[in-house]
């Protein structure tokens, strides 16, 4: 098919008959900026062809153009198959369609529509299906052209069709998809999407999951069987145990060990505790023996001492005298150093009175050099003072502040602006005296000569000597109210300032500054006095000071007895004099406190020497008397003889005792026979209690035990342990064969795939072998993957990419790429069909658009290809014919 | 003088393979129990011997331990004589002390020691009870020097294998073959061998009354033994006691007929709902056979108790017929075509020759059923 001409009116812009012309063999563009119709005269070409002529869809009405009355009317003139045909159809109002052949017609209204259908080989049309055939497939319209071309059914018989003259069909695609399909399904009941695991809702998961449930029971029933045994094995031991140890003959050889040993151990016992008892008996003769010894020394002891305290006390009684004499000499030489010591106390205390005095004299003399700065200071309060005060009178009596000031300079401000308003607005009053009237004109009491201008903002009479008064009264202005609230508001506040003018006030108003720079000063001085903030106070403050000064010359004076200040050196004369009487009084002391000290001293050691003496003669006549009631001289011999005859009759005694004790002990078993038979009982005593505790733990153990298998038989662990085996093992099973299906499914899958895919390769070769050369002219050695019903899956260049992720770009020149190469491969086989792209390689760089046009050009080689852009200098690079629209009316 | 023997009923035993059947199976066992009494009753029997393995285990739950005895208590003219055997050896505080604490019946007995035991005025029970699973002495030994009066007949009762008599009995627990002679026994009953077996003329193992395992004896069986006195050879006859036929069978297909023949042959087995049957098969069958054999499986499963089908050994032959009922050309055929390649590739691992097969018979199946559906 090759489009020769279109014609058009009252369709979209083209309200009035419009003609493309200029189309051609091979590559054909039309090139206007946007709004020009060009999609318009797409839409036109496809609705001419495919939809009936009687049809009143949306699409026609849209197609309509609102500024014609004209029904829509397209006329179509083409080739096919070496006749030329010319197809006119009007739409909506008047609708009608005509077909002519080599310029005759041959078909009218209905038949028409069908004869254009059977020309150009498309199925009968519904009126709907204008995306029939191979011009579904090649004729892009706007924004179509990044979709990769997806053949509708009329495209895909096409292809098919041309395909299959070419390799033959693929048989069983279909049902191997389908085969497929159900084996998926029925994996995707097992598996995850990836197939990577088990479904976790599928039966495997399942199967799984119960495997592994069974594999716990049987761990856990096992260790229970386990536990069982253990704890039957245990019971046995323990009772074999149990049965050995409660054997009675065993038990009654053990006891009787023990009887024999006790009462073995009791003998010894007992001929250790009558050794014990003689050794306690030996032990109290050999004490009586020692203290009968002892009572005989002893009186002989008393009798020798009193003999000898006698004699001292006699030697004491002799020296007592000498002792007393010496402490009475003593004791006078010590109050004579007290009586001296006294004395110079009493001359160093009039000298510290002297002292005092010098020193209040001294305080009065520093206090008396004060007093001129004193009332030096006060002088100068007093007046600061008294300025202050003036200031302050003066102050308070200037009510005028600089905020009123302010205000009133605003508000001259804006009555000056009103005024120069009002002025301008009023009218000008201009006299012009002429050399005769000079004198004779006054214009309100000026008298005027020369010139005279000026604004009328009031009345204003102009008198002309005595011919005329001329009264000018200016219109009323808006803004004279204004102006009169000003004047109000200014007088108020002058009057509330109490000045009559605004000169007044600012006179007032720097009077007001001076006085108060006045009194800021004074307060610097005041403060430098440090009179803080009442300047009264600090002045009767510093008179006080002074009544003070006074009042302590005249205290000090009167103290002294004297009747006026001494000056400084007689001062300093008075103190050297008291310092040196000082010295030499203190070294006088100090000479009497040493004597006094040694003199002290001397009396402490009479007064000890002579009551020792007198201490021990009172001991020894004490002793002496004590001894005497002990021992009286008269009983002293019998008394000795007494003690002799004890002694005697105690060392006899103990040696009866030591003999009869070493008899004993040369019988009785030793202590190491005793320890022996000690440990022995001990041992015995140890084995029966710990035969009797293992016999405890025993019956405690079978206890436990019998009951932990009673508790696991009444479990039924063994049965359960059984029931959990079988249980695992099927469960295995189950796994293995579900595995094994899914395994054998995947076989069968991908067997079919690969079938399926290798079918596939081979019946796509065709297209894949026309596209190659296109495809080539952009993306050297790429190869193309395809899908079922020829969609685009993915590019295969140095691996393979999906076509869903390739750029916007390429993603578009591959789908024209792949129509163009269908095209080819359909015009190959007699379905010549024109491509038609509307606003097609739109994101294309500077590189690929041409490119592009390369591949443009050799699909044109094959058929027409209508190329229809709104970029007029990208696509000048791309030749063929170009195409002109002619509106009647218009210029080309 | 008149017993019945018995052994190995393993009352508890479970059959999970079976699934919701599983209780059929352990409720058949007790009513072999049943069966026992009725036969001693009308056969005039007296005393009932238990060759040990009574329970299936020796730790059962108190309903599987009760379920025996309930089914014994109402034939109170009979004597039961239990014997524990390997499954479930006496031990203190084990099965036996619990079944003891449940409070028997005077007759029911519970032979625990190796205590010579009176049946009656006539005969004495040695018994040789199993107090562990595994015993690696003859614990019958002890029979030799068993006093009784002189007179009577003497009676062995033991659980466990004949010295040097094969492997299929469950554990060692060895019994002298010669211990008739030696301990002058009458007869010796035994346990533990699930199928009826005569060792001599005096020593028998009666088998299981109601079988449990594919393999082994059909039928559940029990004997009668009669011995008219002592040093008498004595009468054994077998008496069916089994509610399941457990039937094992090894069959080669190798085409349609083959095929039929065998459905026909197992189908003429009597009383199929109680069947358990375990097939193995071998052979090769085409594909459309093959289908026709596994809808013959499937009807047959439905028609007996239980199908144990084991067809490992039989493989798919696609024929060329079966090829192209699967397609004459095209994707299906070639997928087909490459699976047979797998198939005959010796070279390839057996398991994806199997797997192969089974893809092949799947796609055949698949296809097949489809073109059913559409002619339908």
């Amino acid at each position: 098919m090759l489009i020769t001409s279109l014609s058009v009116e009252g369709i979209g812009r083209f309200a009035s008959p419009a003609q493309v012309d200029g189309f051609g063999v091979g590559v054909n563009v039309l090139a206007a900026g946007n709004e020009v119709g060009k999609s318009t005269l797409f839409k036109a070409i496809r609705t001419c062809l495919f939809c009936r002529h009687d049809s009143k869809t949306q699409e026609i009405r849209d197609l309509g153009s609102d500024e014609s009355q004209l029904p829509p009317t397209v006329g179509l003139a083409f080739e096919h198959d070496g006749k030329r045909y010319v197809i006119k159809k009007s739409f909506l109002r008047s609708p009608s369609a005509v077909l002519s052949q080599d310029g005759r017609e041959i078909a009218r209204f209905a038949e028409a529509d069908k004869a254009v259908w059977d020309i150009l080989g498309i199925s009968p049309g519904s009126g709907r299906s204008i995306d029939e055939g191979a011009f579904g497939l090649l004729w892009v319209g706007q924004g179509s052209s990044f979709v990769a071309p997806v053949p509708g059914t009329g495209a895909t018989s096409l292809l098919n069709a041309a395909i299959e003259s070419e390799v033959g069909a693929l048989i069983g695609g279909e049902r191997a998809r389908r085969a497929i399909d159900e084996i998926n399904a029925e994996l995707r009941r097992n598996l995850t999407e990836s197939e990577r695991g088990p479904r976790s809702d599928g039966p495997l998961a399942r199967a799984q999951k119960n495997l592994e449930d069974w594999r716990e029971a049987e761990d856990e029933s096992f260790a229970k069987l386990g536990a069982l045994e253990q704890q039957f094995a245990e019971l046995a031991q323990r009772r074999w145990r149990h049965r050995q140890i409660t054997d009675p003959a065993s038990v009654a050889q053990t006891t009787q060990e023990l009887t024999d040993a006790r009462n073995r151990l009791r003998e010894a016992q007992a001929a250790d505790q009558e050794i014990r008892r003689l050794e306690a008996e030996t032990v109290a003769a050999k004490r009586a023996l020692e203290g009968a010894a002892q009572r005989l020394h002893q009186h002989r002891e008393v009798a020798s001492r009193t003999d000898t305290n006698r004699r001292l006390e006699a030697d004491l009684a002799k020296s007592l005298p000498e002792h007393l004499g010496q402490e009475q000499e003593a004791r006078a030489a010590l109050a004579r150093t007290d009586e001296q010591r006294a004395a110079a106390e009493n001359e160093a205390k009039a000298l510290a009175i002297k002292e005092q005095h010098l020193e209040r004299l001294g305080g009065a003399l520093l206090r008396a050099s004060r007093k001129t700065e004193l009332a030096q200071r006060l002088k100068s309060l007093e007046e600061n003072t008294k300025n202050l005060t003036e200031i302050d009178a003066h102050l308070s009596q200037l009510r005028i502040k600089p905020k009123t000031v302010e205000d009133l300079d605003e508000l001259d401000r804006q009555i000056a602006a009103l005024d120069a308003q009002l002025s301008a607005a009023a009218a000008t009053l201009a006299v012009e005296v002429k050399p005769a009237g000079v004198g004779q004109v006054r214009i309100g009491s000026l008298r005027a000569k020369d010139t005279h201008a000026a604004p009328v903002l009031a009345p204003m009479k102009v008198t002309v000597g005595d011919l005329a008064v001329v009264t000018v009264t200016p219109a009323v202005h808006p803004r004279q109210e204004k102006r009169q609230t000003l004047d109000a508001e200014r007088a108020g506040l002058l009057k509330a300032a109490g000045v009559t003018s605004l000169t007044e006030a600012h006179a007032l108003l720097a009077r007001r500054r001076d006085l108060e720079n006045g009194r800021r000063a004074i307060l610097a001085e005041l403060k430098s006095l440090k009179a803080g903030d009442d300047p009264v106070a600090a002045c009767a403050e510093v008179k006080s000071a002074l009544a003070q000064i006074e009042a302590a010359i005249a205290a000090a004076l009167s103290a002294t007895g004297r009747t006026a200040l001494p000056d400084e050196a007689a001062i300093d004369a008075e103190r050297l004099e008291h310092e040196q009487k000082r010295t030499a009084l203190d070294a006088r002391r100090a000479s009497f406190e040493a004597a006094r000290a040694e003199q002290q001293e001397a009396v402490e050691s009479a007064v000890a020497q002579r009551t020792g003496a007198e201490t021990r003669l009172e001991m020894l006549r004490k002793s002496i008397a004590e001894d005497l009631a002990l021992c009286p001289d008269s009983d002293r011999a019998a008394r000795d003889a007494a003690l002799v005859a004890e002694v005697t009759a105690s060392e006899i005694a103990q040696q009866t005792k030591a003999a009869t004790l070493a008899a004993v002990r040369s019988t009785a078993p030793d202590a190491a026979e005793i320890e022996r038979r000690e440990l022995r009982c001990q041992r015995l005593e140890q084995a029966l209690e710990n035969h009797n505790a293992e016999l405890m733990q025993l019956e405690r153990d079978i206890g436990r035990l019998t009951g932990q298998i009673q508790a696991a038989g009444g479990d039924g662990v063994g049965e359960a342990h059984a029931a959990a085996q079988e249980q695992r093992v099927l469960s295995e099973r189950e796994c293995a064969r579900i595995e094994e299906r899914i395994a054998m499914l995947r076989l069968l899958r991908d067997t079919v795939g690969g079938c399926l895919t290798e079918g596939r390769e081979r019946y796509y070769e065709p297209v894949r072998r026309h596209l190659r050369p296109y495809l080539n002219d952009l993306f050297p050695g790429a190869e193309l993957e395809l899908g079922d019903g020829f969609t685009i899956t993915g590019m295969k260049r140095s691996r393979s990419e999906s076509f869903k992720r390739l750029s916007g770009g390429t993603q578009e020149q591959i789908a024209v790429l792949v129509r163009l190469a269908m095209g080819t491969l359909l015009a190959e086989r007699g379905g010549n069909v024109p491509i038609i792209l509307d606003d097609a390689l739109v994101y294309c760089d500077d590189d690929r658009i041409n490119l592009m046009f390369d591949a443009l050009s050799r699909a044109g080689k094959h058929q027409q290809i209508i190329v229809l852009t709104c970029r007029l200098r990208s696509f000048a690079p791309l030749g063929g014919h170009t195409l002109r629209v002619q509106v009647d009316g218009e210029g080309p | 003088m008149r017993i019945i023997h018995s052994a190995d009923w393993q009352i508890g035993k479970v059959f999970k393979q079976f699934g919701a059947k599983e209780e059929s199976l352990r409720q058949a066992r007790l009513a072999a129990v049943e069966r026992l009494g009725a036969l001693a009753k009308s056969n005039g029997v007296h005393h009932v011997l238990v060759a040990g393995d009574v329970y299936d285990s020796d730790a059962p739950n108190p309903l599987t331990l009760r379920a025996p005895i309930e089914r014994m208590k109402p034939f109170a003219d009979i004597h039961w004589h239990l014997l524990p055997g390997n499954h479930d050896p006496h031990r203190p505080e084990g099965v036996w002390d619990r079944v003891a604490q449940l409070g028997l019946p005077s007759n029911i007995h519970l032979h625990l020691a190796p205590t010579p035991f009176a049946l009656g005025d006539d005969a004495f029970l040695l018994p040789a009870p199993l107090l562990r699973k595994s015993e690696l002495d003859d614990v019958s030994a002890w029979m030799d020097a068993a006093v009784t009066p002189p007179g009577v007949l003497r009676i062995g009762l033991a659980h466990g294998s004949v010295v040097n008599f094969g492997s299929e009995g469950e554990a060692i627990n060895p019994i002298d073959p010669e211990r008739t002679a030696k301990a002058r026994l009458d007869y010796l009953a035994l346990g533990d061998w699930h199928r009826t077996l005569q060792v001599s003329s005096a020593i028998w193992y009666s088998g299981t009354p109601e079988p449990d395992r594919a393999g082994g004896q059909e039928q559940g069986t029990a004997l009668l033994i009669e011995i008219a006195g002592p040093g008498a050879a004595p009468s054994v006859s077998p008496l069916a006691t089994g509610t399941y036929r457990w039937m094992t069978r090894s069959e080669r297909v190798d085409d349609e007929g083959a095929v039929a023949d065998l459905d026909q042959r197992l189908r003429n087995e009597p009383d199929l709902s109680r069947l358990i049957l375990r097939l193995r098969i071998e052979g090769s069958l085409p594909l459309a056979t093959h289908a026709l054999f596994q809808q013959r499986m499937a009807d047959l499963e439905a028609a007996v108790f239980h199908l144990d089908l084991d067809q490992n050994a039989l493989t798919a032959r696609p024929t060329e017929a079966d090829l192209e009922a699967i397609d004459f050309d095209g994707v299906l055929r070639r997928s087909a075509d490459v699976l047979r390649s797998v198939i005959e590739d010796s070279a390839a691992a057996p398991e994806l020759r199997r797997r192969a097969e089974e893809a092949l018979v799947e796609l055949y199946v698949r296809v097949v059923n489809r073109s059913h559906e559409e002619a339908a």
